[in-house]
């Protein structure tokens, strides 16, 4: 077999025994890679109905197809586990090196059983596996921890995913980290640190081979030297933040809580300003021509000399959603979430939760007692320097960390029940995933793809916004064709993210990002791999049924059509300055869309799934188990 | 012939390259939106190849733009006549981040 | 520590440009080794704190340390070209070459137990096959001479001509 081993490696950190699991190439056709095939090992290797902390909740990590071989951005590996922020599948991507040294170690999959009884680093090394001692690196940072593992086995070449203190301490939406790159969102940091599993380090020595590899340089250097050109300046010259601006011009910049979409205080936290001022360099992931990650600098001030990596979304959570127009507070508060392995969106929305919950009278500065601060502060919004306070708790989990450190649903849920108050009703979440940098009540067929997201509201797995601020569609309406947009875009998505490849490369196959235009080469790079051949409806195939199988998952933990929903505010609090202002998703439209939408998937109008569906897109067990 | 004047606000990229945040263009009566492109493509020749493609009539997928930060055109739909006191705000729309 | 002539050429990389991609690592695994193994490439990238970034291949020294430091006579440096050649019935892997590199150009290939280093691909129509790849354009075959000659014509373009804007 081209593009696979075959052998996906089993680790009881319990036992500590290892044992491999051969997959045939008909599995291999069907769950591919990334997202897909890492929520399928959870579906096969998780006990239903499990505490997402207890030891029967297994670490899926899925490698790309393309990982290791020249074609462009290939190097991406999924994670997934049950969620235990929002009881369902929580699938995560990320970039670089790991994914690589994974392939090249011989491993298409990992599945990490049970709980170690002392803290451990696994040691992937080729085919033989080790069980080394993690309390040294307890403590330590992100990058820091994986320094030290390098170090220790004095190699370079030995990649590691780690969680950092956030992790350790079970912060419900810590991540997990690997190269300057994160899996983040669902809580993967917190399932590890559960299991006590402080890092998966690995070294892969063995050559990749492809079936045709003349096919495999060509396309790969001729979609890399696309990739300098216009359809990814964007990317190259300002990285995502350049939404920043996009966004707030449209109304739809998330603001103090998503209160507002417009943010007065816009262009000096946008990727215009970011780069004009603190600009060190643009680096890449291992595997991509393109370079789209903004190392940025803090030049002055009592943060001076801080670095990271500045996205879209880390910014606007931390940024205009907490009223912050300091760039440097920005940098500060992103860097704290890289560093202790916190993922910074949840982060971003938790702290605008309490900023907004201190500003209604509910919290006082007493909440903030701390070491630090021993009669609190004001976490009033625009207080940079609170929200770094009131960040650092909640990476060590103390005062009021105690209680942030679990995400808005918990907390607002706990808040309301301590006090007789209704602080949900400005808890952005859904499903218990705090939403992220589009503000829905301005684009219905998002609030549609937001609401049905398996993993939350997601805008990286709907993706629904692309329709309606591409001006496709009115995005301030609905109509009878939304249930089918929003299938459209969150397939078009799974497409990539079970590749995995990353979605900047879109446009740099033929000049047009649609399924038209991309999927072709896609399929030429995946023959060229794998000897397979795969043809247009091949690659429809492989979104439809990354989606299927984690809404299957969702199913079988409980998953009814209530829980898709939306935050009470896009629902009944519409923003009143801005172009997007007055506008907000009904229950009513809400519930026509959803109908839509089941229709549109084929689906039952409860959003179950008919056994004829399952069976049709290969998953004959899973029609078993919960198809209707 | 009347005239009418609108605002072009530029972000992104096209601030990038033009190394403004926005200029006034003067429009005759029915002149639409692929008007405007024709005429930022010969006053910035650097956004030809970038944002405009190279043919200057139209614009490369993935830029578009808002009339006042409301109504959103679509790539291909550049018959739009604006109105006096437009803001035609440019955007280079991306996923992610 | 010994430096090139200004006569031979040698891969340079500008850390300004290069991003870390590796790509020219998996290139370069192909071209030589017909697998791509970041191993098994003469051409290595290092990042350091990640945003010093550059990537490193043989710097075809005046009077080769590697090729004095052999004691099975095994190197030999081309006099027209500078690169360094291999005689592998003569190579017995004992790394002493990997020793006196200053630069870490030279790895040993653990299943074949020769040295490896870049021959800029001179078996190669097309030339280094790294150079042609690179997606910045931060890997030139170039001489010390020229390479300096770069570095005068962008200094004095941005004294009088004012500092270049990002990447335009």
């Amino acid at each position: 077999m081209f593009g696979y081993s075959g052998k996906i490696l089993h680790i009881d950190l319990a036992e500590r025994k290892t044992w491999v699991e051969e997959k045939s190439e008909e599995w291999y056709k069907i769950y591919i890679g990334g997202v897909s095939m890492a929520t399928r090992l959870c579906w096969e290797n998780i006990k239903p109905g499990c505490d997402p902390y207890s030891p029967d909740n297994p670490v899926c990590i899925a490698n790309g197809i393309f990982a290791g071989t020249p074609v462009p951005v290939g190097g991406k590996y999924g994670l997934a586990s049950k969620s235990p922020m929002t009881g369902f599948i929580g699938d995560s991507l990320s970039g670089s090196w790991f994914s690589i040294a994974l392939k090249r170690a011989g491993w298409d999959g990992v599945v990490i059983h049970g709980a170690s009884e002392n803290w451990v680093n696994i040691f992937i090394d080729d085919e033989r596996i080790e069980f080394r001692d993690a309390t040294k690196l307890l403590g330590l940072g992100t990058f820091e921890t994986e320094e030290a593992i390098r170090e220790e086995l004095a190699d370079d070449q030995v990649r590691s995913a780690t969680i950092g203190p956030a992790g350790e301490h079970m912060v419900r939406f810590a991540n997990v980290t690997n190269d300057g790159r994160q899996a983040g969102r669902t809580g993967h940091g917190a399932v590890w640190g559960s299991k006590k599993l402080k890092a998966v380090s690995v070294r892969g020595t063995q050559g990749i081979k492809v079936a045709d590899p003349d096919t495999i340089n060509k396309l790969s250097f001729d979609i890399t030297k696309e990739a300098q050109g216009p359809h990814t300046s964007k990317y190259r010259i300002l990285g995502t933040t350049t939404n920043v601006l996009n966004l707030n011009k449209l109304g739809l910049l998330p603001t103090r809580n998503y209160k507002e979409g417009v943010f007065e205080g816009a262009e000096k936290v946008s990727g215009e300003y970011l780069h004009d001022h603190h600009n060190v360099k643009t680096i890449a992931c291992a595997q991509c021509p393109i370079a789209c990650e903004q190392m940025s600098i803090v030049k002055s001030g009592p943060w001076t000399g801080t670095m990271t990596g500045i996205e879209y979304e880390c910014l606007f959570a931390n940024g205009p959603n907490l009223g912050i127009s300091d760039m440097n507070a920005v940098i500060k508060l992103i860097d704290i979430a890289d560093r202790s392995g916190i993922d910074a969106i949840t982060m971003g929305v938790t702290l605008s939760w309490a900023m907004e919950t201190y500003e209604k009278g509910v919290f006082t500065a007493q909440d903030f007692k701390c070491e630090k601060f021993p009669e609190g502060f004001e976490m009033k919004f625009g207080n940079g320097e609170a929200a770094v306070t009131t960040a650092e708790l909640i990476r060590d989990r103390e005062g009021i960390g105690k209680l942030l450190s679990d995400g808005t649903r918990i907390a607002s849920g706990k808040i309301d029940k301590e006090r007789g108050t209704e602080t949900w009703k400005w808890a952005m979440q859904s499903k218990g995933l705090e939403t992220a940098g589009y503000d829905a009540r301005g684009l219905k067929t998002f609030s549609l793809g937001s609401a049905v997201g398996t993993r939350g509201p997601c805008h990286n797995r709907t993706a629904a916004y692309d329709p309606d601020i591409q001006g496709e569609v009115d995005r301030f309406k609905v109509d009878e064709k939304r249930g089918l947009l929003a299938k459209d875009t969150e397939e078009y998505a799974a497409v990539y993210d079970t590749l995995p490849l990353c979605k900047f490369i879109r446009r740099c196959f033929t000049g047009k990002a649609d399924r038209a235009g991309a999927w072709p080469t896609i399929a030429q790079l995946i023959n060229a791999t794998t000897g397979w051949e795969f043809k247009y409806e091949d690659i429809d195939l492989i979104g439809e049924r990354a989606h299927t199988i984690k809404k299957a998952f969702n199913v079988r933990e409980g998953w009814k059509r209530v829980d898709d929903d939306l935050p009470w505010r896009w629902k009944h609090d519409p923003m009143t300055k801005g172009p997007s202002a007055g506008y907000v998703t009904t229950d009513e439209e809400l519930e026509y869309m959803k109908d839509l939408y089941y229709e549109a998937k084929g689906w039952t109008k409860e959003g179950l799934i008919p056994k004829k569906k399952l069976i049709q897109l290969g998953m004959p067990d899973v029609a078993e188990q919960i198809g209707v | 012939m009347d005239e009418i004047t609108i605002q072009v606000e530029f972000s992104g990229i096209s601030r990038v390259m033009t190394g403004e945040s926005g200029i006034s263009i003067s429009l005759k009566e029915g002149e639409t939106v692929a008007d405007v492109v024709r005429k930022l493509g010969l006053k910035f020749p650097k956004l030809v190849g970038e944002i405009i493609e190279k043919d200057g009539e139209t614009l490369i997928p993935s830029n578009l733009f808002s009339v006042n930060g409301e109504k959103i055109l679509h790539e291909t739909d550049l018959g739009y006549q604006p109105k006096n006191g437009d803001r035609l705000i440019l955007l280079s729309l991306l996923a992610g981040g | 520590m010994v430096a090139s002539t200004s006569k031979y050429k040698y891969i340079d990389c500008d850390p300004d440009l290069c991003i870390g991609c590796q790509i020219c690592e998996y290139v370069c695994s192909y071209t030589k080794n017909g697998e791509y193994n970041t191993y098994r490439s003469r051409i290595r990238t290092v990042r350091v704190d990640e945003v010093l970034i550059t990537a490193i291949a043989c710097r075809t020294c005046e009077n080769a340390p590697c090729v004095i430091a052999c004691p099975q006579d095994a190197l030999s440096q081309d006099p027209e070209t500078g690169i360094i050649h291999i005689d592998a019935r003569k190579c017995d892997g004992c790394a002493w070459c990997v020793e006196a590199c200053d630069f870490g150009a030279i790895t040993l290939n653990h299943q074949t137990k020769l040295a490896e280093f870049c021959d800029q691909c001179e078996d190669q129509e097309e030339g280094p096959q790294c150079v042609l790849w690179c997606p910045k354009e931060a890997l030139s075959l170039t001489t010390p001479d020229q390479r300096a000659q770069k570095s005068r014509r962008e200094r004095v373009i941005e004294e009088v001509a004012g500092p270049k804007k990002s990447k335009e």
